[in-house]
């Protein structure tokens, strides 16, 4: 054994007494708050231990906290809660500290609540439930966590689910809204398909018959007819007529508008070739000649297109003059985008920074006057008496509708006994309108 | 125009069909006719090989059981049916069913006229015609 000098004990006494008063004054800084940290050299290595007053700052934020927090013991006594739960549940602090956790849990939820409680003691769980509370039931979502080693306690966070709830709650009933309103919108379509296809046929079908019919008994009765009589069965086939191409264009009408938007790039040349096999048997019967231009290749939607050429083809052909073959000629051009504003486009409503395909359909028939060249394209407005030109004055309403569909425009220039000209006005495409195709 | 055709008259009222027949044998007492009251019916009468295929046919659009375009459908699948003109002759106007009807290898949408005299015309235009399937794609 080693032997010491006396000077090397009183040098032992100095350190130790050195190393006591630095732990006192360490316990008399933790006891007067005034550190909230220190580090410790151990084996050479810096260890950091904090202190109360630190978490004090934890403290703070957890009373702050816009969610529960509660401090359970292993049998669910609360020693702690932050105002939060207290307010949340309705019941002063100082009560629910002392009380225990399965007081508040709903009776639904108090089985589930058990379950996990004894997962969390494991480690951590996490779940949704009720509480219940002076007659409320509060959805929430609590967090379990197990504080062990350091503390002999469980972390409970409770966060409200009420509002949330409240939410998907009122989503729901908007959805089931608007799932009702779709319903009864395809229905509602559906009989609207069902109407245009009842129309189409059905109204169409008798109507027929009534005119074939009757021009049958005339064609019989020919020599044996009085003037009269023949005037009133050619009345009653006019009617008949009239009644038809009533019913055809208030349907197409009521297609166009609720026509689904399906753009594709359309060749017009193809469209108006389409257009005029149609009208092979009438163009021969008025012994019409036609010219066509090139036409461009435009976004578009084809049946509407075909439906627009048609009733332009269909009154040039009409509005041909008496005992003259008639003249039509359908030529196009571009206008470019910022040149598309002229004087007799601007009412139009044209977008400049948009270039637009001019389709002209000009005949040499009855023309009008240029004062109504904006009425013609008002649905029932008609400008010739029936006796004169059949028609419904529709043809032209639907014309306007097809082209503010396509986001274009029509217009028409005319001159009483000197031909007309109708110019459409087509964007060659739709992106400046949001169209996708 | 050809001599001895032979058309095929597919349509369920029978009103239209007398008044088709008559008009066209106003044009050419040569041609025979067939008759079927449905797309069915058609089929079966084009499948069977004993009877001669016609030259053309003509196919109303709504008619019970198989319709028009189901009928129209089925030729086209059939290598032997494939390539007879087929005339659509209907009450319907849609801009719709023509094109659709077209591109589906039809030749002709017709619109069947009221006046009886209008049917004389259009079939004596058909008539003199020489018709093929527009689109073989079928």
């Amino acid at each position: 054994m080693e032997t010491a000098t006396a000077d090397d004990l009183l040098a032992e006494i100095e350190d130790l007494k050195l190393r006591l008063s630095e732990a006192q004054d360490a316990i008399d800084a933790i006891k007067n708050g005034s550190v909230d940290a220190f580090a410790i050299r151990t084996n050479g290595k810096p260890e950091v231990f904090t202190l109360q007053s630190l978490d004090y700052a934890y403290r703070v934020l957890i009373e702050k906290f816009s969610e529960g927090a509660l401090n359970l013991t292993p049998d669910g006594l609360i020693i702690y809660c932050n105002s939060y739960f207290s307010n949340l549940v309705n019941i002063p602090n100082e009560k629910v500290t002392g009380s225990y956790i399965f007081d508040y849990i709903s009776d639904e939820s108090r089985q589930q609540f058990r379950e996990h409680f004894d997962l969390a003691l494991q480690g951590c769980s996490k779940t949704e439930i009720s509480l219940r509370t002076n007659n409320i039931t509060i959805p929430v979502y609590v967090s379990l966590t197990n504080l062990q080693p350091q503390l002999a306690t469980v972390g409970m966070i409770v966060t409200d689910l009420s509002e949330k709830k409240q939410n998907e709650q009122l989503i729901k009933i908007h959805a089931e809204t608007l799932r009702k309103k779709n319903v009864e919108l395809e229905r509602l379509n559906k009989s609207l398909d069902q109407f245009a296809s009842i129309a189409s046929h059905d109204l169409q079908e008798p109507l027929r018959k009534i005119k074939t019919f009757t021009a049958l008994l005339k064609m019989k009765l020919n020599t044996t007819l009085s003037s009269e009589s023949s005037e009133l069965i050619d009345k009653i086939i006019k009617s008949s007529e009239r009644m038809s191409l009533l019913i055809k264009n208030v349907l197409n009408f009521s297609r166009i508008v609720n026509m689904e938007k399906m753009f594709e790039t359309t060749d017009l040349n193809q469209l108006l070739d389409n257009t005029l096999k149609d009208f092979d048997l009438l163009i021969l019967e008025k012994g019409a000649s036609v010219q066509i231009g090139n036409l461009p290749v435009i976004e578009a939607i084809p049946s509407q297109i075909n439906q627009l050429f048609c009733n332009l083809v269909g009154n040039a052909l009409k509005f041909s003059k008496l005992g003259r073959p008639a003249s039509i000629s359908i030529s196009s051009r571009i206008l470019p985008s910022g040149e598309t504003e002229n004087e007799f486009n601007v009412k139009l409503n044209l977008d400049r920074q948009v270039s637009y395909a001019e389709i002209s359909f000009k005949d040499d028939g009855i023309g009008f006057d240029q004062q109504f060249a904006d009425q013609i394209f008002s649905i029932f407005e008609r400008l010739n008496s029936q006796e004169q030109y059949s028609g419904t004055g529709i043809g032209l309403a639907l014309c306007q509708k097809i082209v503010q569909q396509h986001h274009g425009g029509i217009r028409a220039e005319g001159k009483e006994n000197a031909g007309a000209i109708f110019y459409v006005l087509l964007p060659l495409t739709q992106s400046a309108n949001g169209v996708s195709n | 125009m050809k001599e001895n055709i032979e058309i095929l008259i597919v349509d369920d009222d029978e009103d239209d069909r007398k008044l088709f027949i008559e008009s066209a044998k106003d044009i050419n007492s040569g041609i025979t006719f067939n008759t079927a009251t449905d797309g069915q019916e058609a089929l079966r009468f084009l499948k069977d090989e004993h009877n001669q295929l016609p030259d053309y046919i003509f196919l109303d659009l709504r008619m019970p059981r198989v319709g028009g375009r189901k009928c129209l459908e089925e030729m086209g699948k059939d290598k032997r049916l494939h390539d007879i003109p087929v005339f659509i002759y209907t009450t319907s106007t849609d801009v719709k069913d023509s094109i659709e009807l077209k591109e589906m290898g039809a030749v002709h949408f017709i619109s069947k006229p009221a006046d009886p005299v209008d049917i004389y015309y259009i079939l004596s235009v058909v008539l003199n015609e020489k018709w093929e399937r527009l689109n073989n794609k079928v």
